[in-house]
């Protein structure tokens, strides 16, 4: 049995997939959910194989749920209206179906799925860029805006988030944020960290070529020659 | 567009013809004062040259409109005025000699020589610094009348683009419901069609430039919400209340929906709860007031996107009303209100 979750914030929409799926007795969907929150859950809960994501949808986008999972199951994105989004995912998802779409069309993203099952969604390249980052705490889900990180650090196949609430691990690389963070408010100040320059209560001299930062909070952190370059020039000092 | 030209058309040529006459008369009395000859000689020297000078000075009247120096104006202005006072000068002396009229002597010929050479220099270089200016002026003219077009079409453009910009993601997921609908409860299928159609066609209809009722605003809005009721379910309540005074007020077509559509989103998109919006509107002195509400979930802030309903209802209100403080919008831990005011005439 093919286990099968259906994500998506409207009811009809949901139906839709479970009516075409019907005719594939293989099939099983296990679950349907309409916010991002509860699909996140259903997915750890359930571990399916195959998911059908929207995603627009309430509460976290179908990207950030897919951020938040350690195994990611194969996904075939339904989207309305998102073509440079669709071109974005087209590489790593199973298959995207842009609604309103046929049966056909269905049917071919089920053969492709049925052809090559073990897709694994690594990194998803979004061009949008971050306006939150979505992390798990415990059993729990928070979106952290932007201007609440201090620091991004990173650490080997993690990237641990420091906030006003603590510290958050996350399984990124610091190079994605440096490529789809505002570029004027976090800085790659050194080889291991990412800061938000609104954080920065002044920056000292260090040792002979390098510099620290001081933040808000009384924290240090290290800056590098290239990384004192890139904050003088978002600074505008 | 008929281009402005300083040169006399058809309507002022008795005007023109009285001017030669008086001119051809002055400047022949000039010449027998000057030269002392014959009336007769005179008067063909100056028909002669007057002819020739006023016709030149048509040539450059009308010919300047379509050649102008950008560069070195400083330089072409007296080597036009000295090129067309020469030609006025060879031109008269050729038909001067051809028709036998002569001055008898060489020094007197000398005479009216500069005389004539003096004249052409001052009305050509006259001619000529009206035409250059005139023809900048018109040009200049015609430059920022295009300018103002070019920019009303930039406005309808972008107000165009304004109201047009939240559909496509609505009108695909809409005929996406209906897809689904149409196997479980084919009547309520083709009344969402319809009423899909009727939104659809009041969308395209409206024109920025006409403002209209709110009541129809309204009946536009119900036609929006009872898709969105189908493509959302039972999670979607919403509540009108319209002050029957403000009726008749007007305000831009489908300033609203963007609003409304920004409350659902915000509500829907924000919590996983059932969400109920409400719309009221009431006159305050002579403005209409709107206010549309929608629940918030604290964890779920920071939505992206949900901030572009709002700033594109803003650019159009300023795009009409050329003001900046018509769309408020204020959020309590679980109330996000917007707050709009619209000017209304007396």
């Amino acid at each position: 049995m093919i286990r099968v979750i259906v994500i998506d914030d409207e009811p009809l929409a949901c139906h839709l997939v479970k009516e075409y799926l019907a005719e594939y007795p293989q099939f099983e969907v296990v679950a349907t959910c309409h916010d991002g929150f509860d699909g996140a859950k259903s997915i750890t809960e359930h571990k399916p194989d195959l998911i059908f994501l929207d995603v627009q949808m309430p509460k976290i986008n179908g990207f950030e749920l897919l951020e938040l999972l350690d195994e990611k199951p194969a996904v075939i994105f339904t989207t309305a209206f998102d073509a440079y989004a669709v071109q974005a995912f087209e590489a790593s998802a199973t298959d995207y179906l842009l609604k309103p779409y046929t049966k056909e069309r269905f049917d071919r993203a089920i053969q492709k799925y049925l052809e090559k099952p073990t897709q694994n969604i690594d990194r998803l390249i979004q061009n949008q860029k971050i306006t939150r980052i979505v992390i798990r705490d415990g059993g729990r889900i928070r979106i952290l805006p932007l201007k609440d990180v201090w620091v991004i650090e990173a650490d080997d196949d993690y990237v641990k988030i420091k906030t006003a609430d603590g510290a958050f691990l996350k399984k990124d690389t610091l190079k994605h944020y440096e490529d789809e963070l505002p570029y004027d408010q976090f800085v790659r100040v050194h080889r291991t960290f990412m800061v938000n320059v609104s954080q920065i209560s002044r920056i000292d001299p260090y040792e002979k070529t390098s510099h620290v930062a001081v933040l808000k909070n009384g924290d240090r952190i290290a800056v590098s020659k290239q990384g004192y370059l890139r904050l003088k020039e978002v600074l505008g000092i | 567009m008929a281009k402005n030209t300083p040169y006399f058309g058809s309507n002022y040529l008795p005007t023109v013809i009285i001017v030669f006459i008086l001119w051809v008369a002055v400047y022949s009395q000039a010449l027998l004062h000057l030269a002392g000859i014959s009336s007769y000689v005179a008067v063909g020297q100056s028909l002669v040259f007057s002819g020739i000078l006023f016709g030149i000075g048509y040539i450059l009247l009308t010919s300047l409109q379509f050649y102008q120096p950008t560069t070195n104006r400083y330089l072409f202005f007296p080597a036009i005025v000295f090129v067309a006072s020469v030609l006025v000068l060879g031109l008269t002396q050729f038909l001067v000699t051809l028709k036998n009229l002569e001055n008898p002597l060489f020094w007197l010929q000398l005479k009216s020589f500069w005389l004539n050479f003096i004249v052409a220099i001052v009305v050509n270089g006259f001619v000529t610094a009206i035409a250059m200016l005139w023809y900048r002026i018109s040009d200049q003219q015609a430059i920022e009348n295009r300018q103002k077009e070019m920019e009303k079409l930039a406005k309808e453009a972008e107000m165009f683009q304004l109201r047009h910009q939240m559909q496509p993601h609505f009108l695909f997921n809409s005929l996406n419901s209906i897809n689904a609908l149409i196997s479980i409860n084919a009547a309520e299928a083709r009344k969402m069609i319809t009423s899909l159609s009727s939104f659809l066609r009041h969308s395209i209809k409206a024109d920025d430039r006409v403002l209209v009722q709110l009541k129809d605003e309204i009946e536009h809005l119900n036609l929006y919400l009872d898709i969105e009721k189908v493509r959302f379910g039972h999670r979607l309540t919403t509540q009108v209340w319209l002050d029957n005074a403000c009726e008749n007020c007007q305000l831009p077509p489908l300033l609203l929906q963007p609003l409304l559509e920004n409350a659902i989103k915000f509500g829907l998109y924000g919590t996983t709860e059932n969400v109920a919006i409400t719309l009221n509107a009431k006159c305050i002195e002579n403005y209409l007031h709107i206010t549309i509400t929608n629940p918030i979930d604290e964890e779920a802030e920071a939505q992206s996107g949900s901030k572009f309903g709002l700033s594109a209802v803003r650019r159009r209100l300023f795009l009409v009303y050329e003001r900046n403080d018509l769309l408020e919008t204020k959020a309590t831990p679980e109330l996000f209100v917007a707050l709009l005011k619209i000017p209304q005439q007396q």
